[in-house]
This record gives structure tokens, C-alpha cells and sequence, in this order.
């Protein structure tokens, strides 16, 4: 298992231009640590009007400014609005290539369509049409990457022959993954070869089922692309500290603080009744179902807040129910002191992913063995 | 929580005028067959969506105002129309709308209304009609029109999302000290038909729908369907001085709503 970081660029009141900075740079820097830590991503969302959630409404000039501060760190778009109100699908594939090129092909593409009535409402979205025209960008997108010239004529897609520019550094073309959060998005990823990227904090035992469908449906995939990206990528919370207590306090706060910013949104769902958003999206999802306003928030069972055995044990279930790459939420509000944040990155660089790694190669010395006595 | 968060600013004098006297805990689910509800949304600037809302609450990022409309054929009170008029807020989790103007349609609704739920309603003529081409709704009192709202080519919404997630009412009542809680309640549905659309609101009489400053500005949705719900009995007051969560809430027990 890979282990990554997501950044939602979550920023605390009073909004300031320095304060604005802090918090690119931070993490930025975050980035740059993870990357000497042996972490494998850095992924940025993609937001608009997230008051204080998320101010994260160019994540291709976040990711190029990591780009331009690392050397391997993969570079993920987490995910690229597939919505024609906010992006063309040419702008989204120029965007991705650009990145790419200078990267030297680092680019991890992740696509979905958004579900706020903040962002969809906010750029007039046709809304009924989110589905469609994320389902077109997905088959366009790669066309416009690894066709010399390309046309394409869809309803939300409409591209008279042009060479799109530049043409990404990865032949032929980066990673696609699909945020998953409703049940059931798992299998539209699957059946389009593309890589699951696993938004909704769960337990793993409720993961399971969803992997293995996922496993199974991409057996028989028609790929959107180039090739299949069979991988499946789950988030969750990381603090990592060598008292146990003191990290699941700390990560009980930047929940806390995540849930605040998070159930103030407008989710699709609550506000305008439509045939392609069944459920709540990954803020809604992330508010606790409480019946009652005072009721403890009920957190998952899964997350990573723990001291470095802890952590260990944790993700070890993670590893051996199938998930390829962990990303990880390390912030909100910057609530965390910067040294605080890098320390628990370089603690769990230091105990953790290295148990990990001898745990896998274990495992698969135990199942060559296994499968030699068979 | 942070100093910085944003609460609502809405006076203890203004939420006082409009709370209720709340002297019965309902015991029984509140059941309507067959009836039809009326569910419309408009943005609101969020400056005014948090002068509407007590201290203790967040406002919804966008402001929302809440236009609701009932038609009950049958059920415990006999056939009754209803409005009621909310700003959207964060008790915590869900979002729910804190109700400042109702309307029913029979002095039975008004008062069953008012005492066991805190609805701040008053008896007007209510009137919620689908017709061909059009949900309109309507409110006049004492023969003046103060509230109309339609919405036009709706669409079905079928299948599995063939819902309506309507937000959850809350009320102000008065506490017997002169400082008022809001009372918070579920509700539950089973849809049978749901149409959308983009709504309007050719009436909207501010002043009579007891805030003068609020006026919806952009609309959302409009949305009517055809269901079966239930109110549930109310069970937690919540303050309207302190933050939520640190003044924490007050769980409702017995006939009397005395603290738990």
C-alpha cells in the first residue's frame, strides 16, 4: 500500500492575504516533507465559494508549485471538475498535460462532477447534467491527449478538430480515477477502467464489499482510456504522535473543525431534488448522523489518529483488504502548528511505513510459499 | 468551535415576540395520509440569513430562506392548509430552518399547531393548488394577499430519488423565564410523486411575514410532492443565547418538557 496526502487548503477566519499564503505554502511544504518521508501523492481538491472548508479553486497551480519544489512525488487532481459551467474539457486536458510536462509525468487525474449547490448553483450548472457531461469528459479527455488531432461531438462535448496542446509527458496519458462517494460509484469507475478514489470515511468492513465489487466489475471493463487503471485509493485522517491519547485528541479537533466548515455547505441533495444525486456528497457524508444536536458525533472506526504501533495495526486491515493507496487529510483550519503537522509525517514516515512495507513483503513471501507447497 | 465562527445575530427581543407558549409535550406521532407538500428554497444574502438566527446557531453557506406549503385531506385535525416561512441554520449536524411566520387555514390546525409544536401560527386563508401548468401557493390574511409563491414546468424526479430531503422545522417557544428556546422536531415521509422546478415569488410581503428584511433573492428549487408524513413529538430544546455546543441542549421528557 501507497500512502499519499490530500490538501483541501481548508483556511481559518479572518481571511487575509498573508494568512491565504500561510496556507498554500504550508502545504506546500507539507508536500515537500512527504516526499522525503517516502509518501508516493499529494493530491489537491478542487472547491469553489467553501468558505473557510475549502480554498482550493486552482489546484493545477497548487500542484505546480510542488511540482517545481519535488522530484517523484505524484501529483494528483483530486478531483478535476467535469462540469462544462466551471471547466471545458479541453481547458481540463490542456491543464493535466501542462502539469504533466513540467513534472516530468507525475500527473494523477482524478475527475467527478461536484455536489454542492455552493459550486454547481454558483456557476449555474445544469445540474441534471452533471453525470453526462462527467461521463463525456472521461472518453474526450484521452482522445484530446493521445489523438494527434481530435474531434469529438457529444452533448456537453463538442470539439471540432484540433490539436490539443501540449500532449502529457506519460505515454499515453496519466492515471484516471473517479471520486467515489455514493455507493455504487465504485462500479462506474470500474466499468470505465479507471481508478477508485474513495472519498467517503467508512470502516473497513463496510469498505470490503465496495472494494470487491469493484475488483470484480473492472475484470470486464470497457477503459476510457488508454489502458485500466485498476487501483483503488480510499482517504482518511492522519496524526500520528507517540502518545495514542494525544493523537486521537488532536484528531477529534481537526474532525470537529472539519465538521463545522463541512455542515455549513448546501449539498445538492437537501436543496434541489434531482435524479442524479441520490446522496449526499463527501461534506454531507462527512456530518454525523446525529439525531439529536448535542449527540457525540459518531466518527468511523478507520481513521488514522493513533500513535505509530496503533497506526500500524490500523492500516495493516487497510493493506490486507486491497487498498493501493491511502491519501491522507492532515489539516483543517490549520488548526495544527506547522512543526506539529511535519512531525507527525516524519514520525509516521519513520515507524509506521516502514513496518508496512516488511509487513507486505511478508505477506507475499507467505503466499509465493503457500502457493509452491500447493 | 472559534470566536471567529459565524452564529446568527438575531435579537433576544425580536425571537421573544415570536415565541410561542409551549405548555403540552406531545406524546403521539402527528400522521398525514395522502397530503401534499409544497417545498420551495431561495438564496438570501447571508448577512440576512444570520440577522434572522439566534447566537447559538450557524446559518447555512449560501442563506436560505424556506417556503413550505401542506394540503391535508384526512388526518387528526381534518383538513387543513399550511404555511410556514424559515431561514436555514446549523443546529449542529442537519440543517434545519428556524420558522418565523405560519399560517393554517382552521382555528384546530392553528391551535394544535401553535401549543404542541411552537409553530408561530396565525389562522389565514392558506391555499396550496396543482394545476396544469403550475404549483401555486398562497397565503392571504384578513383579505390581503401576503404571500404567493409558483413554480412552473416542473419535472418528475423518479426512481430512487424520487425524494424531497425536506429540512427539519424549528421553533421558538418561551420557557416560562421570558428567555425563549427553540424547539427542535423530526419529521418523516414517504413519497409517492415528487415534481421540480424553479420557483417564484410573485407575493412576499416581508413586514406581514413578521421580517421586514427578508426577501428571497435567488431561487433554488421548487418542489412539490404527493406523500405520507409523520411529525414526530418534539424532543430536545435547544438555547438561543450560547453556542450550541458549549450551551449544550435540553432533552424533553414527559407531559411537562422538564429537563432530563
Amino acid at each position: 500500500m501507497q500512502f499519499g496526502l490530500i490538501h483541501e487548503l481548508s483556511t481559518p477566519r479572518p481571511f487575509t492575504s498573508e494568512g491565504q499564503r500561510a496556507v498554500y505554502e504550508n502545504a506546500i511544504e507539507a508536500s515537500v516533507v512527504a516526499e522525503q518521508c517516502g509518501f508516493a501523492s499529494t493530491w489537491c481538491v478542487e472547491h469553489h465559494f467553501m468558505e473557510e472548508y475549502s480554498h482550493a479553486s486552482c489546484p493545477d497551480q497548487f500542484l505546480m508549485a510542488v511540482a517545481r519544489a519535488t522530484t517523484r512525488i505524484r501529483l494528483g487532481f483530486g478531483i478535476a471538475t467535469s462540469v462544462p459551467a466551471i471547466h471545458s474539457a479541453v481547458r481540463l486536458a490542456e491543464k493535466a498535460a501542462f502539469l504533466d510536462v513540467m513534472s516530468g509525468g507525475r500527473v494523477e487525474f482524478g475527475t467527478g462532477r461536484s455536489s454542492t449547490w455552493n459550486e454547481l448553483g454558483g456557476f449555474g450548472a445544469a445540474i441534471d447534467d452533471t453525470k453526462k457531461s462527467w461521463d463525456e469528459y472521461t472518453r474526450a479527455i484521452p482522445k484530446m491527449w493521445t489523438q494527434e488531432r481530435c474531434s469529438f461531438n457529444g452533448s456537453t462535448v463538442k470539439l471540432p478538430e484540433r490539436m490539443v496542446l501540449p500532449k502529457p509527458w506519460q505515454k499515453p496519458h496519466p492515471p484516471m480515477w473517479v471520486a467515489v462517494t455514493a455507493p455504487g460509484t465504485e462500479i462506474d469507475a470500474a466499468e470505465r477502467g479507471m481508478g477508485a478514489l474513495i472519498l467517503s470515511h467508512s470502516d473497513v468492513t463496510r469498505a470490503i464489499p465496495r472494494f470487491n465489487a469493484y475488483r470484480e466489475r473492472i475484470k470486464t471493463c470497457e477503459p476510457v482510456g488508454a489502458f485500466v487503471n485498476n487501483r483503488i485509493a480510499t482517504v482518511n485522517w492522519l496524526y500520528c504522535h507517540k502518545d495514542g491519547e494525544y493523537a486521537r485528541r488532536r484528531g477529534k479537533e481537526l474532525l470537529e473543525s472539519f465538521s463545522y466548515t463541512a455542515a455549513q455547505t448546501v449539498e445538492i441533495s437537501e436543496g434541489y431534488p434531482s435524479s442524479n444525486y441520490t446522496n449526499i456528497g463527501l461534506l454531507g457524508g462527512l456530518r454525523a448522523d446525529a439525531e439529536s444536536p448535542g449527540e457525540k458525533k459518531k466518527f468511523a472506526s478507520g481513521l488514522c489518529f493513533g500513535s505509530p504501533d496503533e497506526l500500524f495495526e490500523n492500516l495493516r486491515v487497510w493493506q490486507d483488504a486491497g487498498v493501493d493507496q491511502m491519501i491522507f487529510l492532515i489539516q483543517s483550519r490549520e488548526l495544527l502548528a506547522q512543526p506539529e503537522l511535519l512531525e507527525s509525517l516524519r514520525l509516521f514516515g519513520s515507524k509506521v511505513m516502514p513496518r508496512l512495507a516488511e509487513y507486505n513483503l511478508e505477506q507475499k513471501r507467505e503466499a509465493a510459499q503457500t502457493g509452491e507447497a500447493a | 468551535m472559534r470566536e471567529q465562527d459565524l452564529f446568527g445575530g438575531l435579537s433576544l427581543a425580536t425571537l421573544s415576540a415570536q415565541s410561542v407558549n409551549f405548555d403540552e409535550l406531545l406524546q403521539d406521532d402527528l400522521v398525514f395520509k395522502n397530503a401534499q407538500i409544497y417545498y420551495s428554497l431561495f438564496e438570501i444574502p447571508l448577512a440576512a440569513a444570520q440577522a434572522q438566527l439566534p447566537p447559538s446557531v450557524h446559518p447555512s453557506i449560501p442563506g436560505l430562506l424556506g417556503i413550505t406549503f401542506w394540503r391535508i385531506s384526512d388526518g387528526p385535525l381534518g383538513p387543513f392548509e399550511f404555511a410556514m416561512i424559515g431561514v436555514a441554520c446549523r443546529t449542529g449536524i442537519k440543517p434545519r430552518h428556524l420558522i418565523h411566520a405560519a399560517f393554517a387555514s382552521t382555528p384546530q390546525a392553528v391551535e394544535h399547531l401553535r401549543r404542541q409544536y411552537g409553530f408561530p401560527c396565525r389562522l389565514a386563508s392558506v391555499q396550496l393548488r396543482e394545476s396544469y401548468d403550475r404549483i401555486l401557493g398562497s397565503v392571504a390574511e384578513n383579505g390581503a394577499l401576503i404571500l404567493q409563491v409558483e413554480t412552473l414546468s416542473l419535472l418528475p424526479i423518479v426512481g430512487a430519488n424520487s425524494f424531497i430531503k425536506v429540512s427539519p422545522a424549528i421553533t421558538a417557544v418561551a420557557d416560562g423565564e421570558g428567555v425563549p428556546e427553540l424547539l427542535q422536531f423530526e419529521a418523516s415521509y414517504e413519497f409517492k410523486r415528487v415534481l421540480r422546478g424553479m420557483p417564484r415569488t410573485p407575493v412576499f410581503d416581508a413586514v406581514a411575514l413578521n421580517r421586514p428584511d427578508l426577501v428571497p433573492v435567488f431561487p433554488v428549487s421548487g418542489a412539490h410532492a404527493v406523500v405520507d408524513f409523520t411529525i414526530h413529538p418534539p424532543r430536545y430544546c435547544l438555547p438561543t443565547t450560547q453556542p450550541l455546543e458549549r450551551a449544550g441542549v435540553r432533552k424533553l421528557n414527559g407531559r411537562q418538557g422538564s429537563a432530563a
